[in-house]
């Protein structure tokens, strides 16, 4: 029961076009609050105009909706709060990231060089080439076989360090805003 | 009262107004025009439509009101404000810090009182 009223859609639709600075939901929710209570005074019996007047011009009631919502907290002391919360955040959860980092580095860097050791000391027993103080007790086909794959497991690693380090480049990057945004 | 009361008043208001929206949504929720006819009878603290709406909706945004569509006898599904966990948090401590601020408020207004030469 919306009233059909060129009066009152004009009054919404000015309202409407007063949000824009506002996100959708909060638009469309304050438009409908708006709606909403002249239907409800309406049909309590107040006389439209009397309702207008009370709710102020859809200008002045945009504007109000605008200083609640966007202007409720001096930016610069939020935003330089902001870094600093966020830098310690940053410093605190980068013990995990150091852990990770360390973690597939030792394991890149020993596996792709053991697997290219165990290789060539396979190649070297089986053709009795082998340093005297060095025995091979596994079986030197086995070996060659193996070797090559705990170097692919050690690349694999090192792989994902570097992508590890590409990504947290990134995040670092985007949850520090710009310095200069704090002088606003 | 004056132009500078007025101001003051209003000042005043605004703080505390947060503080009762909350109050009357403690117990059930509430639309739009029946939360501001509730606070149109509240004297000095009545606050105007373009008061109370703007409020709401920064409360909902600050994540301390809900807003759900219920049917209504009059018209289409109306718009229901209550109170959210944070909301029902944030109210305990408003009232709390009003009954302290009050209690200040009183002792101060009775210094003035026992020192009247």
């Amino acid at each position: 029961m919306t009233p059909d009223n060129p009066v009152v859609t004009r009054y919404l639709r000015n309202l409407d076009a007063g949000l824009s600075g506002l996100n959708e939901t909060d638009r469309a929710e304050a438009v409908r609050d708006i709606e909403h209570h002249i239907t409800d005074a309406l049909a309590a019996g107040e006389p439209l105009d009397r309702v207008l007047t009370a709710l102020g011009s859809s200008e002045s009631l945009a504007r109000a909706y605008s200083l609640e919502l966007l202007l409720k907290k001096p930016a610069a002391f939020t935003v330089r709060h902001n870094r600093t919360l966020r830098l310690i955040g940053l410093v605190l959860v980068g013990g995990l990231p150091t852990l990770i980092a360390g973690i597939l580095g030792l394991v890149g860097v020993i596996l792709s060089a053991t697997g290219v050791i165990l290789f060539f000391a396979a190649r070297a027993a089986l053709s009795d080439t082998l340093p005297a103080f060095l025995t091979m007790d596994a079986d030197p086909h086995l070996v060659m076989i193996v070797g090559p794959m705990l170097s692919v497991v050690g690349l694999l690693a090192l792989g994902g360090l570097w992508l590890y380090f590409h990504l947290a480049t990134k995040v670092a990057m985007r949850v520090l805003p710009p310095k200069t945004v704090t002088r606003t | 009262m004056n132009d500078n009361t007025a101001d003051w008043s209003s000042q005043l208001r605004r703080g505390v107004l947060e503080l009762c929206i909350l109050q009357v949504l403690r117990r059930e929720a509430s639309y739009g025009y029946e939360i501001v006819t509730t606070l149109g009878t509240l004297g000095p603290l009545a606050a105007g439509e373009n008061t109370v709406y703007p409020l709401l909706r920064r409360l909902k945004t600050d994540g301390l009101l809900e807003t759900f569509l219920r049917d209504s006898p009059t018209g289409p599904p109306r718009q229901y404000y209550r109170l959210s966990p944070d909301g029902r948090r944030r109210l305990g401590a408003l009232q709390k810090e009003w009954e302290a601020m009050a209690e200040a408020v009183d002792q101060c207004m009775n210094l003035k009182k026992e020192n009247p030469s």
